[in-house]
């Protein structure tokens, strides 16, 4: 007898058992699972709905409630601008301001300069010197600084509030310069404001380079789900670059804890749509350095300010002392979030492998909690309940991007690799840009899984 | 009903066709949970498991004309895994050692299922889920490289010597049945 007469005998065999369950039996302990079964998917309807009814919802009262509001910053901050709020400045019109006051001989423009209230607003130093400010000229190449240079107006997470500007801020800083309005660096250098800005501005390096956060994340994914297989628990790490638009801070996370909650409903072979609940506790530090890389040269009672380059950008009269600021400050924030993320995933498979495209939106409430601030020298600086902004919290509004590649080790172990850009909303904005951005370049994260 | 009537009526929500689809393949996919349980009852436990992962597949199944295919692995899959999980949990899955049956090979076309259960039962752990994958069920390698997470040319391996192992104890069975007899 031939290997395959045997085989084919013992398939013969085998296919004569004719032993049957208990079929009454069997199907009385699976209906009332699928009952179940029904009502989970239902519920999971339902989970998606909200999702998205939250999602929606909260972006349209944010949106309504920045309707006309200043942001309180904002408001205490400028002087000016709360005097000069119904010709609040766009990006087009302060361009064109700027475009005018190109030229010194415009009627326009000396005849606004000459009615600015603060043209005789006078500044302390450090040191209780009177710093008298005016006929603080712009020059051309401002124009230029700010508005042909590859400083990215996408990027912008408003940490520190103080520091971190829209295009729209921005442009209000244009016209500070003109009004000699003032410019604060709050909470810290109140004292030294109208010195600072100045000596700030004229640090290209500091300004004109987008700063960059990196948040190494460590955490737990807790991922469950249906079908075949479809249950995993995972931890991964992560590892997360977002682009800040900070001026003349650099921030880390000091350190970061993430936990995610993720259901998941498979419709298919290649879709599925998860959702959940994630979790993140972040420390961040940020330091606030202010260098004085201008040089601000004082003959009589006018002061010429040239940048690094050697460039001449402001000329300020009628000064009676100058004072130049290098300091330091280092602020610990920490944040809480919460998130439900909503995505829709492609998955693809080719062999042990797989790759995963995801698109999805999720809205953050997002709770930032001041500890403390170190001045230079270590020592504490008290912070101010209204002005420190010691507890808040924002709704936060993403939308992203994912791709996957993961490897089946074992049907029940899968490692995976993903990288996820997301840009983001959020109500820290300003009144005239209720709605600052934020753009996380990537955020990679890995890891594996263990499906049960 | 044909296979495909039934699943639309099932995704269309009846209950009625869920029942119908049910008692159509349970006959068939017992058998299948019974070579991969270690006996009746384990076999049933499988099957309620992979008739849960088949209906909320359903939605996914894609291949027409091949529902009993896909449910087949779906209940092999299931098997095995809950066989891994008794081995995590120490339980002892191993079947009772069956002495080699003592039988004239010519006559192995009179033998029982046990008597021809006996032999491939004996096969060592390895290579007897691959025999019965392969020769049985009629899985391809590669499918059984996905079920049991092996490469599927270590599959191709493991059923060669499996035939050999087979062979082999068939023929010192035939020498002792000669030397008995």
């Amino acid at each position: 007898m031939n290997p395959n007469q045997l085989e084919n005998i013992i398939k013969e065999k085998y296919n004569q058992d004719t032993r049957v369950p208990n079929m009454d039996a069997l199907w009385s302990s699976i209906a009332p699972e699928l009952k179940k079964e029904k009502r989970r998917r239902a519920l999971l309807w339902w989970w998606c709905g909200l999702a998205l009814i939250i999602i929606v919802g909260a972006s349209s009262i944010l949106l309504k409630s920045h309707d006309g509001k200043i942001d309180p910053m904002i408001e205490k901050s400028s002087l000016v601008e709360n005097e000069e709020k119904s010709t609040e400045p766009t990006i087009t019109n302060v361009k064109d301001e700027l475009v005018s006051t190109d030229n010194h001989n415009s009627v326009d423009n000396d005849a606004r300069v000459n009615s600015e209230p603060v043209m005789s607003e006078s500044f302390l130093t450090s040191q209780n010197q009177q710093v008298l400010a005016s006929n603080f000229t712009p020059v051309a190449s401002i124009q230029d600084r700010f508005f042909n240079t590859n400083e990215t107006v996408v990027s912008i997470q408003d940490v520190t509030e103080s520091v971190s500007h829209s295009i729209q801020r921005k442009a209000r800083d244009l016209l500070w310069i003109e009004n000699i309005e003032g410019f604060r660096i709050r909470p810290f250098l109140k004292d030294r404001e109208a010195l600072i800005l100045p000596t700030a501005f004229a640090n290209e390096n500091v300004l004109l380079d987008n700063k960059s956060k990196i948040i190494f994340a460590h955490g737990l994914r807790f991922s469950l789900g249906y079908g075949l297989s479809r249950q995993s628990l995972g931890i991964q790490n992560g590892i997360g670059q977002s682009i800040l638009n900070h001026r003349m801070s650099t921030e880390r996370a000091l350190d970061a804890i993430q936990a995610q909650l993720e259901y998941r409903w498979y419709m298919g072979k290649h879709w599925s749509i998860a959702s959940g609940l994630q979790l993140d506790v972040i420390t961040v530090e940020t330091v606030h350095q202010f260098e004085n890389s201008s040089i601000v040269e004082l003959q009589d009672t006018t002061a010429t300010v040239t940048n690094s380059s050697g460039e001449t950008y402001a000329i300020v009269e009628n000064v009676s002392a100058v004072e130049t600021v290098n300091t330091r400050k280092t602020r610990y924030n920490y944040y809480t979030s919460l998130s439900i993320p909503l995505t829709l995933r492609y998955r693809h498979g080719f062999g042990k492998w797989s790759t995963e495209l995801g698109i999805g939106v999720s809205t953050s409430i997002w709770s930032k909690n001041t500890g403390f601030i170190q001045n230079e020298d270590n020592s504490e600086y008290p912070l101010n309940q209204d002005e420190d902004m010691l507890f808040k919290s924002r709704w936060y509004y993403q939308g992203a991007v994912e791709l996957g590649l993961s490897y089946k080790m074992r049907t029940d172990l899968n490692w995976h690799i993903g990288l996820k850009s997301q840009i983001g909303l959020n109500n820290l904005g300003t009144s005239s840009n209720p709605i600052s951005q934020k753009f996380n370049l990537f955020n990679l994260q890995s890891g594996v899984d263990y499906r049960f | 009903m044909t296979d495909s009537q039934l699943i639309k009526a099932i995704l269309r929500g009846e209950a009625k066709a869920q029942k119908a689809l049910f008692e159509k393949h349970t006959p068939g996919l017992f058998q299948v949970s019974l070579r991969y349980s270690k006996n009746e009852m384990d076999a049933e436990d499988v099957l309620q498991d992979a008739w849960m992962k088949i209906f909320k597949g359903l939605s996914a199944y894609r291949e027409e004309g091949k529902l009993f295919a896909w449910m087949k692995k779906i209940v092999v899959h299931t098997a095995l895994r809950k066989k891994e999980r008794a081995w995590f949990k120490n339980e002892s899955t191993r079947i009772h050692d069956i002495r080699h049956p003592k039988v004239d090979p010519n006559a192995i076309q009179d033998m029982t299922a046990d008597e021809i259960l006996g032999y491939v039962l004996n096969l060592p752990e390895g290579y007897k889920q691959v025999f019965k994958l392969f020769v049985i069920d009629g899985f391809s390698h590669k499918e059984i490289g996905e079920l049991l997470n092996i490469e599927a040319s270590t599959s191709r391996a493991k059923l060669t010597h499996a035939r050999k192992w087979m062979r082999e104890t068939i023929m010192n069975a035939n020498k002792l049945y000669a030397h008995e007899s």
